[in-house]
């Protein structure tokens, strides 16, 4: 038998999908770092990324304040979200009735389909005068944006945790039932275990939805480019700070938004490769 | 006295929803010995074998009905959880938790709140040389159980199951997927567990009944009709000179 050496249809298909794919993200990388670069050499990389002030108008492009209050969002909300996301996940799996456990799918399910801007607004209606009653300040700041952050990526924790959880094998769980174990027992050693790179991997994915997160951070964050010193203060992260700044940004200014988009554009990319590290360890 | 009842079964009817799989079910296992639950498959040695640890409450909606005594108490009059420390299980398939050899052992202790050290480190020694694995694995008790062969896996389960001091241990298939070698060392354990406990086994193979077991137990369902006790007595007359002409057909495979 001969078999035909053209292409078939469905592979050129493919082919051409992930060369789309593949040419895009190349090129996404390469404006950006070829935007950005020109800032680096001018004020020197080091400075960029440790420099304490960043006033553009002033000629000071100091991106560690909107660097740190980016990082402080991400392990902020994953802080808040991991053990009530994966929590969640446990109940839904393993502990709720099926019409609960529908309901809270659907649920977590409109969750992660809200637009963020709505988050914002709910930020700015509900935990803003919140952290103003409970914290004394404006209300804009750390905490709105780490509450609303955690709270949008709850599904995602979630989603990713239920389906490991359900995929541990049914022996794990038979192991500890049979050795009398309670339903908490064998959650927690016939379950979790066995989950818990998925779940690994599932917070992993969660931070770089935060740290790319723009439109909600940006309504509640207050947008004060310093150094974030205390949760209840105003701060600024760097998506919320490039969507801000570009509507006017001229010149250096310009450019040193693209710098800060190449720095994003690096912290998303490690994450996700530490997802994939993760996962692919997973057994 | 050698001949005590331990466990004493009777008038056994097991339903899955509206569908009853055991009929009438009788007979008892008497401490240290080694009981055959023999049919063909969908019988309900399964079934009846996770009645005696109340697990199979956990699985569906499943009731039982008849006397299950465990030294003469009725097993429902236990706490379910203080009867699954006291009646271990071994399944066909050798699954370990995925942690470190010396943890799956200590996680039954572990479960009632032994916290020791110097304790847990005595009772998995003394449950891996239960298990014939003490000298095998004593250098590697802190590597990863998954590494293990089907068989190790197998007497791991059985070490874990020790480590609880059951009374009983119920072994459904627990050779089924493992080579003759393997099988031939949980035969040989079994029998030394009667020393200390006494044993159940659901086996498919017949030469292992007839081997292994000091009693065996015969179900088999009429069709369409739960299954019954065809025959139970002491392995060697069932085997060699059984009353009823289905035991004969079924031990020699000429049906089942
Ligand atoms: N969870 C369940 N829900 C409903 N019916 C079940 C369930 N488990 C078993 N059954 C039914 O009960 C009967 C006995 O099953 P069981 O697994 O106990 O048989 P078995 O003798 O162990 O079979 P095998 O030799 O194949 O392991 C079968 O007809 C099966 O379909
Ligand atoms: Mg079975």
């Amino acid at each position: 038998m001969k078999r035909s050496r053209r292409v078939s249809p469905t592979q050129a298909v493919l082919f051409m999908m992930t060369l789309i794919s593949v040419v895009g993200l190349a090129l996404i990388f390469f404006f950006v770092i070829r935007e950005g670069y020109p800032i680096f050499s001018k004020v020197g990389l080091g400075k960029f990324l440790l420099g304490r002030e960043w006033l553009p108008t002033r000629g000071l492009f100091g991106a560690l304040p909107l660097i740190l209050t980016s990082l402080m969002l991400v392990v902020g909300s994953v802080l808040v979200a991991t053990p009530l996301g994966v929590g969640l996940a446990i109940y839904m799996v393993e502990y709720s009735p099926r019409p609960v456990r529908r309901f809270l799918k659907t649920i977590v399910e409109l969750l992660a389909g809200i637009p963020s801007v709505i988050f914002g607004f709910f930020g700015i209606t509900v935990f803003i005068p919140l952290t103003r009653h409970y914290f004394g300040s404006s209300g804009f700041g750390l905490i709105p944006a780490i509450v609303v952050l955690a709270i949008m990526i709850l599904p995602t924790i979630t989603a990713v945790s239920g389906d490991a959880i359900r995929a541990v094998p049914r022996e794990n769980r038979l192991i500890v039932q049979a050795l009398g174990g309670t339903r908490w027992q064998t959650v927690r050693r016939g379950v979790l275990p066995s989950a818990f790179r998925g779940i690994i991997t599932g917070t992993i994915l969660a931070e770089g939805r935060a740290i790319g997160e723009t439109m909600a951070v940006l309504m509640v964050l207050g947008n004060a480019p310093m150094m974030p010193k205390a949760l209840n203060q105003p701060a600024a992260a760097m998506p919320s700070q490039i969507a801000l700044d570009m509507a006017y940004a001229t010149g250096d200014h310009r450019v040193a938004l693209f710098a800060l988009g190449a720095v994003l554009l690096v912290f998303a990319a490690v994450l996700i490769f530490a997802a994939r590290r993760v996962g692919r360890q997973r057994r | 006295m050698k001949t005590t009842t331990l466990l004493e079964v009777s008038k056994v009817n097991i339903h899955y929803g509206t569908n009853c799989v055991l009929e009438d079910i009788d007979f008892i296992a008497p401490a240290h010995t080694i009981t055959a639950i023999i049919g063909p498959s969908g019988c309900g040695k399964s079934t009846l074998l996770r009645s005696f640890n109340r697990t199979n409450e956990l699985i569906t909606k499943t009731r039982r009905t008849g006397d299950i005594l465990l030294e003469g108490r009725e097993i429902n009059d236990y706490d379910p959880l203080d009867l699954r420390a006291r009646v271990g299980m071994i399944f066909q398939k050798p699954a370990v938790l995925p942690t470190t050899i010396y943890e799956n052992v200590a996680v039954g202790p572990r479960l009632y709140g032994t916290r020791k050290k110097s304790e847990l480190d005595e009772i998995v020694e003394e449950s891996l040389t239960g298990a014939s694995l003490w000298k095998e694995l004593k250098d590697r008790l802190h590597k990863r159980a998954e590494q293990l062969s089907g068989g190790q896996k197998q007497r791991l389960a059985i070490a874990r199951t020790l480590a609880l001091k059951p009374e009983i241990i119920l072994f459904d298939e627990a050779t089924a997927s493992l080579d003759p070698i393997s099988t031939q060392k949980i035969e040989d354990l079994m029998h030394r567990l009667k020393e200390t406990t006494t044993i159940i086994i659901a086996t498919h193979n017949m030469k292992q009944a007839a081997r292994a077991s000091d009693n065996t137990l015969f179900l088999m369902a009429e069709e369409g009709e739960p299954s019954r006790v065809v025959e139970f007595g002491p392995t060697e007359l069932i085997f060699t000179n059984p009353k009823v002409e289905k035991t004969e057909l079924y031990i020699t495979g000429r049906f089942g």
